[in-house]
């Protein structure tokens, strides 16, 4: 790779053809000394041998190339020019002791510190572009993890205000939408897509490449369609004659309303620059599960959107706030109904609600058995585990988290779902009214005693002490983030040095999550170079993680600039924020799938639902990613039939040259772990595809479709 | 019973299950079905409906006579449904009560009329026979996590309230009767409800199907989009010899869907409407996904099958009047319609369906609903089943008595492992495997003693 006369000399074949060809082939000898793995032979191959249909294909595919760069305003004579003073520059030095990779630039970091990079992205934050993986490259993991602690959180309640209103314009705040209004303002807002389509000038190519997609099984076409598609130019969507991406039927404020926490949340993720943060607060809401199974949550955009500001606010900050304002959110107090819940009542025979004070020891702090700073349980003297908790706790528990009341103007405790005069703000935390609070001494864990005649609060600040203080919380939460994060089967000593550092060992105060998360994601066993085949290492990557993962690494955006949802993106892969079946997540810890692993006593509890429809599903959501059929999307106020459209321009760059294509890709996606068959595979596939976008979308598709993809090592 | 249950529970025996690999075990033991080929006629399936967050079952089946009423009206105060509205039900139970359902469970009214629903009093998962002596002085071995939903729900669905498997007794049951079905590629084994313990074997895995029975194909391998590119990459990637046992893991699970989907899909396109009629809510949906699959169960080469269909959201600490009205009568017209479809099909007796929950709910108000309780009322409804009874005594409600551990949390009469053996002899497990299918079983009931454990089955 490294032999730039001999890669000169293959092109000199083509000295006698016309300026543009001339174009062609110095626009080659560009691609060829960007870093390309085994461009020289193929294309010498080509030299030696050209049937002349080969020769006319493939001047017609460079030439739909240089068009395309054109189109992206790159000066290619410029580009060209400068390649060859580089080029002679390059002949007259001495050669380089290290041969390198291949590269010529000082600044670019090796193929390893790239996949590594790229590895700490999506184990940190939900992954990202080339670019976002060279930054990290560059900058040195730890150094960009302190900046991404440093970085202004990304809200959501912000975006949904604003877009709400945006909303109200466009469409009036009306609760009921006639339709012959609908027509009238949806006319209006595509007429704004419309115009902001048309400023984009790689249209035509996308709309090829639609074509190509609708007839996957005839690709031969599409290759024609996207050399010759500026003749005979059909619409993507040309059987339907409508535009590439149609306005469909607004929502209605209601629905608005309703689902805008998801817009926004999806508008962050795949966005926003802090994804570190995005990362933890989302991982978190898997450890504090609140649901839409619970009417007001899924109803009530505001809760979901504070809840999840509410995570990532305290992501960086302390467990116990963060425990404290889990408690006090409405979002919990009504998914786990000890919002207005009242003291027990001797006359009416009621006690207070146990539910609250159950899940919060079983599923958010310490779980059912005692355990060591390594995480495994400890036995007594019988060899028998130690339950945490018994029932009496748990009526203790219930009694301390009585009397809280939705805040807002005219607060009243009732547990009517809206009486008279109550305006509760979901954004606020709850309040405690003292005369629903149970009086008397609770007996907490450990022997701890909350004296009688403490105010509500005082004993509900007293319970998320006595349960932040035990020695569990550190083994028990810090196994359950590396799972989220890293490995689904963290060694021991992995989970005792991130207990350790949860527990303040470094010099940081209990509970720092910042700490916390540093020995989590720098840990030797999180960073050392995955192994292939050792079967303690690696997770199966969430399904929504997956999406989401995709569209960062390629820049996703819409005509609209943004992409901030999907509809039935839950229905289609069975995981969506907020979503899951019961406060149990959509998975557990130690779910482990039948087979050879349960026989190996590992779990992998992402496998709790893959399943044999679910993992049809998964495979097509790349294919719609890609290939794509349309789907509802929505940018803010505005939703509309048509899909993410993906940057690919670096990759349609590279396509040129296959086995460099997967490489990057597997850079990108696998963090160099794609098998070395898997990639014969792929590109022995994507070679066959010959129109560019088509193979870049065939290689991102067969590769994250692939076990290599799925099983993040 | 069936000899040929003896020679599998001796292969199994000898094979040892922790050694076995899933994917060389899945359908892998097909030709000893072949080799000892069944009648066709002698299919059976049994449906576990599985109501999760724990069913209120105690404002399900309630007491109706004048002092026992005003026994369950003094305990559950704001929760308790009016007399009045009770929907009689003939008979009385074995300990002298007359009992009425909720008002919203009319055609399970009928059901049990008809003889083909019978209730199962106060059952829930023991350890060992427990009596309130026992429980009160402390001495009574309990379930795990007792009242917690992961535990309860658990314990359903492995019969080992004493120990967290990873295998559920539908499952066990499948390990030993897969055999009997040809079909190399499905499971025996359907769930509506994702991936579940209740069917999880120790060789052998559930196939899942969405509730509305749509089976999804991956997109470009069949039909008039096939792209024969895209399908040899497909086989070539997940063909791959891996390493990375989570990798085999994923790979295992795609391959399986990919033998399975299609043929599946296939079979249940080829089923007539029925003639009963389904609602367009979620669970009736999965029940008539339930019949159809029976109904397609020559073409997919079963001849047991066991479905678990999912109805969720029964948790109700609070809004409990409201709520399980709105959700019992999608509840009772779902499991009317399917048994009206499965009589369609001419498989009246072949066909059982029982009921499932993490628990019964505190008789106790917290003022707006009801929390984790224990012993619960159940159902089974099917043409073998000996309906227009209630098995067991009908529990006194009183808070206080001496079965009431606590606000109305009942210690039940009945155990799990009683009610899932006689569902499982019905199925076809041998007396002498039961053990296999209900690790505790003898604990409760002796296999060999040539009765059914509570006799509701016939």
């Amino acid at each position: 790779m490294n032999n730039e006369a001999r890669r000169g000399s293959g092109f000199q074949n083509y000295a006698p053809l016309s300026r543009q060809c001339r174009r062609v082939v110095a626009a080659i000898a560009l691609a060829a000394t960007a870093g390309f793995g085994s461009f020289t032979n193929t294309v010498q191959a080509q030299s030696q041998q050209p049937s002349p249909e080969a020769v006319s294909n493939f001047i017609r595919f460079i030439q739909a190339l240089l068009e395309r760069l054109e189109a992206l305003g790159v000066d290619v004579d410029a580009l060209i020019a400068e390649r060859r003073a580089q080029q002679e520059a390059d002949a007259t030095r001495p050669p380089q002791s290290s041969p390198g990779d291949g590269s010529s630039n000082a600044s670019k970091p090796s193929a390893a510190a790239m996949n590594s990079a790229s590895r700490f992205l999506s184990q940190a934050g939900m992954g990202g572009s080339y670019q976002d993986i060279t930054q990290v490259a560059q900058m040195g993991e730890a150094a960009w993890l302190e900046q991404q602690f440093a970085m202004a959180p990304g809200y959501t309640m912000p975006l949904m205000e604003e877009w709400r209103v945006q909303f109200i314009a466009l469409y009036g705040d009306g609760e009921e939408f006639e339709s012959e209004e609908d027509d009238v303002e949806n006319d209006e807002s595509c007429d704004r897509e419309d115009d902001e389509d048309s400023e984009i000038s790689e249209d035509d190519t996308d709309d090829e490449i639609d074509t190509d997609a609708d007839d996957a099984g005839d690709e031969d076409e599409g290759v024609e369609d996207s050399v010759e598609g500026d003749e005979g130019e059909d619409d993507a969507e040309g059987e339907d004659g409508e535009n590439d991406e149609r306005c469909i039927e607004p929502l209605s404020l209601y629905d608005f309303e309703s689902n805008s926490a998801d817009f926004a949340w999806y508008q962050r993720v795949v966005h926003s620059e802090d994804t570190v943060r995005q990362r933890v607060a989302t991982s978190l809401s898997q450890l504090f599960v609140i649901s839409r199974v619970t009417e007001e949550v899924a109803e009530h955009s505001e809760l979901r959107g504070s809840y999840y500001d509410m995570l990532l606010r305290n992501s960086f900050g302390n467990f116990r706030n963060l425990l404290l304002d889990v408690t006090l959110h409405p979002g919990m107090g009504l998914f786990l109904s000890h919002v207005n819940n009242a003291k027990s009542n001797p006359e009416l025979g009621t006690f207070p609600d146990e539910n609250y004070a159950r899940e919060v020891m079983q599923l958010f702090t310490i779980g059912l058995y005692e355990l060591n700073l390594d995480g495994s349980r400890r036995l007594d003297s019988n060899g028998v585990p130690i339950p945490t908790y018994d029932n009496n706790d748990i009526r203790e528990f219930a009694k301390i988290f009585t009397g809280l009341t939705f805040n807002g103007p005219n607060p009243v405790f009732s547990n009517r779902p809206e009486p008279e005069g109550r305006e509760a703000d979901f954004g606020l935390p709850m309040i405690m009214v003292e005369q629903y609070h149970e009086p008397g001494e609770k007996r907490l864990l450990n022997g701890t005693v909350v004296p009688a005649g403490q105010s509500g609060m005082q004993d509900i600040e007293a319970a998320v002490d006595n349960l932040f203080n035990h020695p569990n919380v550190g083994p028990f939460v810090g196994k359950q983030l590396i799972q989220r994060l890293v490995t689904s089967n963290p060694s021991p000593g992995y989970v005792a040095r991130v207990a350790a550092a949860f527990n303040g060992e470094g010099g940081t105060p209990r509970g720092d999550m910042k700490a916390l998360l540093r020995a989590i994601l720098l840990d030797e066993e999180a960073r050392q170079d995955p192994s292939m085949n050792d079967n303690a290492v690696g997770k199966l990557r969430e399904p929504m993680l997956r999406h989401i993962h995709i569209l960062r690494a390629f820049d996703a955006s819409s005509s609209a600039g943004t992409v901030v949802g999907y509809a039935g993106i839950y229905e289609e892969i069975g995981q969506f924020l907020f979503s899951s079946p019961s406060v149990f997540n959509f998975f557990q810890p130690s779910f482990s799938p039948n087979g050879e692993l349960r026989d190996a006593g590992l779990v992998a509890p992402e496998f709790q639902i893959t399943t044999t429809d679910s993992i049809v599903a998964i495979t097509n959501m790349v294919n719609n990613m890609t290939f794509g059929e349309e789907v509802t999307s929505y940018d803010g106020a505005i939703s509309f039939l048509g899909r993410a459209d993906l940057q690919l321009d670096r990759e349609i760059f590279f396509s040129i040259n296959v086995p460099a294509l997967v490489d990057m890709l597997d850079t990108v996606l696998t963090y160099g772990t794609l098998r070395p068959d898997t990639r014969d595979v792929i590109i022995a596939a994507v070679e066959q595809a010959e129109s560019p976008r088509e193979r870049v979308y065939r290689a991102i598709y067969l590769i994250t479709i692939s076990p290599d993809y799925a099983i993040s090592l | 019973m069936n000899p040929i249950n003896m020679t599998r529970r001796g292969f199994l025996k000898r094979s040892g299950s922790a050694g076995m690999g899933t994917a060389a075990v899945v359908g892998g033991l097909g030709h000893l079905g072949a080799a000892t080929a069944q009648a066709q006629d002698d299919y059976k399936a049994l449906v576990c409906i599985l109501l999760a967050g724990g069913a209120d079952s105690f404002n399900m089946l309630v007491p109706l006579g004048n002092s026992e009423y005003q026994e369950y009206a003094n305990t559950r105060r704001d929760l308790a449904l009016a007399q009045s509205s009770l929907l009689p039900l003939s008979g009385t139970t074995r300990n002298g009560k007359s009992v009425g359902l909720h008002p919203a469970m009319a055609p399970l009214q009928s059901g049990y009329e008809a003889g083909r629903i019978a209730f199962v009093a106060n059952t829930g998962p023991l350890v060992e026979p427990t009596t309130p002596e026992v429980l009160g002085n402390g001495a009574a071995k309990l379930p795990l996590g007792l009242y917690s939903h992961s535990d309860q729900i658990a314990h359903w669905q492995t019969g080992t309230p004493d120990a967290r498997l990873p295998s559920g007794w539908g499952g066990r049951m499948a390990d030993l009767l897969d055999y009997t079905n040809s079909n190399p590629n499905i499971s025996m084994s359907i769930s509506m409800a994702g991936t579940n313990l209740y069917q999880s074997g120790t060789m052998t895995q559930q196939y899942t199907v969405a509730p509305d029975g749509a089976i999804p194909q991956v997109q470009g391998l069949q039909g008039e989009d096939v792209n024969e590119e895209r399908s040899t990459a497909i086989s070539g990637i997940f063909g791959n010899a891996y390493d990375s046992m989570l990798r085999r893991a994923y790979q295992g699970v795609f391959n399986r869907a990919q033998a399975a989907n299609a043929q599946f899909s296939q079979a249940l396109g080829s089923v007539s409407p029925f003639t009963a009629a389904f609602g367009a809510d979620p669970f009736s949906q999965a029940m008539q996904t339930v019949a159809r699959t029976i109904a397609a169960r020559n073409q997919l080469g079963m001849n047991r099958q066991t479905f678990l269909v999912l109805y969720g959201g029964w948790d109700h600490h609070d809004e409990l009047l409201n709520n399980q009205a709105a959700m019992l009568a999608p509840l009772s017209a779902g499991m009317a319609a399917f048994q009206s479809a499965v009589d369609e099909l001419g498989l009246g007796n072949q066909v059982t369906t029982f009921t499932t929950s993490d628990f019964a709910r505190t008789l106790s108000s917290n003022g707006r609903g009801s929390d984790h309780g224990w012993g619960g009322n159940h159902m089974v409804m099917g043409g073998a089943v000996r309906g227009g009874q209630v098995i067991g005594d009908y529990p006194d409600l009183a808070l206080g008595n001496p079965r009431d551990t606590g606000r109305g949390v009942l210690l039940p009469h009945i155990s799990t492992d009683e009610y899932f053996a006689e569902l499982a002899l019905w199925f076809g497990i041998a007396p002498s495997d039961l053990d296999i299918v209900l690790p505790n079983v003898s604990r409760f009931y002796s296999p060999l003693s040539g009765q059914m454990p509570l006799g509701f089955m016939a």
